[in-house]
């Protein structure tokens, strides 16, 4: 072993392995199957230890790590399950939309009180598992930005240095993706009675309001407004 | 300002990614508006619930197993940190190109060390990523991962790659009889993806074959035999094979001596190897 090897080594593994279970969980997102998040976890690990000599020591360690999931992800493993959804369509999202919204309301209280209760409470009660279903469906660039933005709190300019992708287009992902899932979450709250399909309407068409505009650059927002 | 001018910005405020200023001038806002308000709320509210999903284990979201942990340290630990500039001259030689037949290999491994050792510049560029090629070949090739399609059938491999890959690779059911195909899985050869076959040779000696669509890499400039130009390196006590067929790359890794493993390669130019060419998409 060449000298400064094992020190080097020593060195990587300290630094990489306490991101083990986040790399791991994310890769539990991106793969949906447990032996593929193992094996896409371990080719991160290796990579990343290969190319640990070029690694800037003292630079984002963790961005790092998950940069190198995403490459290898995308090239080795994306393509092994051919992605089921198209963008825009999530199952059940709007299927019920019309059917049923009289008849399944007798065991929710009183439809006044649903339309005060936050929807939010309502996704409050749904189940762990429905909320990770609801992610695991959402198109790969969608789920990806979700994952690292909400459940791994990376910021907009960590997730663009992550994806090679321009931090508006981490925005306008993240929003769509955000969207799609809070409609596919509605839905799973309807199927499970603790929303009706009508509030679920009412919310939507309030959101609808304030999501029309859709996202924008940062950047063009703040250009906009220095000139002012 | 007006409110929708405020919607634009009310994902990246509820995220935390704008200045104090900009948070100033929304947070105002929406102590008057309670649709922009609710709808920060909303985001902040599904994060809060997204954040809390993630962290209960399930079938869904189970923590790394035990003995997932031990097998990565493992594997860490046979992996070493790369240094790959500048590799030591003494690595790449000798190069020697051969033909798949045993009689011309002692004829032209002269030839061949002659020219490599004349090279130029370009030729070591070009040398050196042959050898990262047959490096990350033996880097998978040691790490025994299982196949994820299983058969003697190249027809069966192939329907399972459809697809999966988005060039062309020739699966021989044999390697010129002498081993036979185990099965498959996908894998990659330096970021280039690849379908990873392997062969048991009856020994219980495995074999494997990479092939992959890699533009830079350059088999011509040896001997030309038989429409089929074939490099053999040794690295890290392997002898890898590399050759292309119809512009797709194969590597070829095996512990079997130079001349064992110059006779097992499916390329001669022949049809031999009942093989199957089919552009998958």
């Amino acid at each position: 072993m060449p000298f400064g090897q094992s020190r080097q080594k020593a060195e990587f593994e300290a630094l990489a392995l306490p991101y083990l279970d986040q790399l791991f969980s994310a890769a539990m997102r991106l793969t949906r199957s447990e032996r593929d998040a193992e094996d896409l976890v371990q080719d991160t690990f290796l990579r990343a230890c290969r190319a640990f000599g070029q690694f800037q020591r003292g630079s984002n360690v963790r961005a790092w790590l998950f940069r190198i999931l995403n490459n290898t992800f995308i090239n080795d493993y994306r393509h092994r399950r051919v992605e089921e959804k198209i963008i825009g369509e999530i199952p059940g999202a709007s299927a019920s939309r019309n059917d049923g919204t009289a008849d399944d309301a007798p065991d929710i209280e009183d439809l006044a009180d649903s339309r005060n209760t936050p929807e939010d409470d309502c996704m409050e009660r749904l189940m762990a598992d429905d909320i990770l279903r609801a992610i695991d469906q959402l198109p790969l660039d969608f789920r990806m930005a979700v994952v690292l933005a909400d459940l791994q709190e990376f910021s907009y300019r960590e997730i663009s240095e992550i994806t090679g992708c321009p931090v508006g287009t981490v925005m306008s992902r993240l929003f769509r993706g955000r969207k799609l899932l809070r409609q596919a979450l509605r839905q799973h709250a309807i199927d499970r009675g603790f929303l009706t399909a009508s509030a679920a309407d009412e919310n939507a068409a309030n959101e609808a309001e304030t999501e029309e505009s859709s996202p924008v650059d940062l950047n063009e927002y703040r250009r906009k407004h220095q000139v002012r | 300002m007006k409110c929708p001018d405020f919607h634009k910005m009310l994902q990246p405020y509820a995220d935390g990614e704008t200045d104090a200023r900009e948070a100033a001038g929304i947070t105002s806002h929406l102590a008057e508006c309670s649709e922009c308000r609710n709808a920060v709320r909303r985001q902040r509210e599904m994060h809060r619930i997204l954040l809390r999903a993630a962290g209960q284990s399930s079938s869904l979201n189970p923590r790394p197993s035990a003995a997932f942990k031990s097998r990565l340290l493992k594997n860490l630990n046979e992996t070493s940190v790369e240094h790959i500039y500048p590799l030591p001259i003494q690595k790449l030689l000798p190069w020697t190109w051969y033909k798949t037949a045993a009689a011309a290999v002692l004829a032209l491994t002269a030839a061949g060390a002659a020219l490599a050792l004349s090279q130029s510049s370009e030729q070591t560029e070009r040398e050196r990523r042959i050898v990262l090629y047959a490096k990350d070949s033996i880097d998978r090739h040691q790490r025994r991962l299982p196949v994820e399609v299983s058969g003697t059938q190249p027809q069966k491999v192939q329907n399972w790659l459809q697809g999966k890959i988005d060039f062309a690779a020739r699966i021989p059911s044999s390697l010129n009889n002498k081993a036979s195909l185990v099965g498959a899985r996908l894998s990659n050869v330096r970021e280039r993806q690849a379908a990873y076959f392997v062969y048991d040779a009856p020994d219980e000696r495995r074999l494997s074959l990479f092939a992959f669509d890699a533009p830079d890499l350059e088999v011509q400039g040896g001997k030309k035999v038989d429409d089929c130009e074939v490099l053999l390196t040794n690295q890290q006590g392997y002898n890898v094979v590399i050759w292309k067929d119809k512009e797709i790359a194969y590597s070829l890794v095996s512990d079997l001596d130079e001349q064992d493993i110059l006779e097992l390669v499916p390329c001669d130019g022949e049809e031999e190897a009942k093989a199957i060419t089919e552009r998958t998409k």
